[in-house]
């Protein structure tokens, strides 16, 4: 459990608390509902529950049908299948973050995997002990594949476009976060030098997919 | 999304080293490719001033716009014979397709009835290119009589916050110009006319109530609901029962609210020369990178690992 401590600082030394809110607030894990029959195949009618909305600001996450909202990432060229859970946006703006290790984390307020426009996905690079679900990203190639499995045990096949790299200090949120025509992946980690002095680590992976 | 036609392997790369080599490995490149190490070793230091252009193909879909016009098919041919697009087949009045995957490059879009002779000329036909991340239509439009191809450039410009950016298109010949208005707020067009995309217009996303008017149709209002980081284009069609209305269509979708920055996604305990490493190896590869000198002149892990503590250039 030393894993749940304090996992929050890649880029800024913030001391924000973590939220992972499939674990806080949904009662079925991921993977439990992933595997369970009754929901296989969309079985179930769409709830048009709201997803948690962002810290700040107006606006809300839009309604996501229960059914097709991510449950686990599977990576197999480096060996990732993980839990997806859900993440909001902090009181500062930023994404929160996984709040474990091992768990990657869906940004509710982006377009869910499969949906038009980019899902995006974090999970941590490392922990204070070792390498963690997206230690390995960075290594992944053009035309990998990336396979999300939906609540409803549905899947979404996405393929590797690319790989960039990106300072923290001059992130491109447009290219990132901004409008795409069709549904796309975004997987993004720590990546870059590790400068305790400088809040960790300075620079984020982001993976892009389709 | 694999059901999309792209097939092509020809994309760039650029990446670093893949997977953690062992020890020995990373030792032995060390001193046979030191110069290599620059530009492989950790993540961001190969290309940390990244490319603002999301890396993937362009986006490209068919709309057929003009009002007494029958289905069609539409034929997008790439220049490069090692590529092939799906055709878009029975494209009925104010259908739009969802978007393609298309490698960058040229097209040749064709566009023939659906029952017209397969060896026959198309009816229309006309070549645009297209770059990785862009986003366009290809718009049959104009009169049953006199229908044209036109390309349409779709905005990928991310909307303000709590904004969203909508442009109009008539397809409609009931009357000569139409105006659409937001209840209680903005215009999105006005004196729009057939076959024309007026410029986008960004609006305050949330549900709005639009109202459409033209000289020779009664008004009609339309409830529409408009999120905010997406973009759209406002179709105004040719109601089946008579009339007029209006169809959305999504032309990106972005993030609700956009993060600010990246993600903090790291601790440091498998970062490179961090004083918990636990991956010897990783803490090599780094040392190798910071003093690319001390490789050479002094050898040895200890060092290398020291020097590369207090180096602290961050990229």
């Amino acid at each position: 459990m030393a894993l749940l401590v304090g996992l929050t600082a890649c880029g800024d030394g913030s001391d924000a608390v973590a939220g992972d809110r499939a674990s806080s607030s949904d009662s079925a894990s991921p993977s439990a509902a992933a595997s369970d029959g009754a929901r296989r195949g969309g079985s179930t009618p769409a709830t048009g529950r709201s997803v948690p909305g962002p810290g700040g600001g107006g606006a809300t996450a839009p309604v996501v049908p229960r059914g097709e909202r991510p449950a686990r990432v599977s990576i197999p060229s480096i060996g990732v299948d993980a839990p997806v859970g859900r993440l909001g946006i902090r009181g500062d703006g930023a994404i929160e973050v996984p709040d474990d290790a091992r768990r990657t984390g869906w940004v509710t307020t982006t377009p869910a995997p499969g949906q038009q426009g980019p899902a995006l996905i974090a999970g941590h690079v490392d922990s204070t002990t070792g390498p963690a679900v997206f230690y390995d990203l960075r290594t992944l190639e053009p035309g990998d594949a990336i396979t999300v499995t939906r609540e409803d045990g549905s899947t979404v096949d996405f393929t590797v476009d690319g790989l960039q790299i990106y300072p923290q200090d001059d992130f491109p949120s447009a290219a990132v976060y901004g409008p795409v025509p069709g549904p796309v992946l975004r997987l993004i980690t720590c990546g870059g030098e590790y400068d305790a002095s400088r809040g960790g680590y300075q620079d984020n992976v982001v993976v892009y997919a389709s | 999304m694999s059901t999309l036609p792209d097939t092509s392997t020809d994309r760039p790369t650029a990446r670093p080293g893949r997977r953690r080599a062992p020890l020995r490995a990373v030792l032995a490149l060390a001193v046979a490719l030191v110069p290599a190490l620059l530009v492989l070793g950790t993540p961001g230091s190969a290309q940390a001033a990244g490319t603002q252009t999301p890396p993937g193909s362009a986006w490209v879909r068919t709309g057929h716009f003009v009002p007494g016009m029958g289905k069609a098919d539409v034929v997008l041919a790439p220049d490069s014979p090692r590529r092939t697009v799906d055709p878009i087949e029975d494209l009925g009045y104010s259908d739009v397709s969802t978007y393609q995957k298309l490698l960058p490059g040229r097209y040749t879009a064709s566009v023939s009835a659906v029952d017209a002779d397969p060896d026959a000329e198309p009816l229309l036909s006309s070549s645009f290119d297209v770059t990785a991340g862009e986003a366009r239509t290809v718009a049959v439009v104009g009169t049953a009589d006199a229908p044209r191809l036109t390309l349409l450039d779709d905005d990928l410009t991310p909307p303000q916050a709590d904004t969203a950016r909508v442009r109009l298109l008539s397809a409609t010949d009931s009357t000569d110009a139409v105006t659409v208005r937001a209840l209680m707020g903005p215009t999105v067009a006005d004196g729009a006319v057939l076959g024309q995309a007026t410029p986008y217009k960004t609006v305050p996303a949330g549900p709005w109530t639009l109202a459409l008017m033209g000289a020779d149709v009664p008004e009609s209002k339309q409830a529409v609901d408009i999120a905010s980081g997406s973009v759209y284009t406002v179709v105004v069609v040719d109601a089946p029962g008579g009339g007029t209305e209006l169809k959305v269509v999504t032309d990106a979708a972005g993030a609700v609210v956009t993060p600010k920055g990246g993600a903090d996604t790291g601790l440091g305990g498998a970062a490179p020369a961090a004083p918990q490493a636990s991956d010897a190896s990783t803490a090599l590869v780094a040392g190798g990178l910071a003093g690319l000198a001390g490789v050479l002149l002094l050898g040895g892990a200890g060092v290398l690992v020291a020097r590369r503590r207090t180096a602290g250039s961050p990229s």
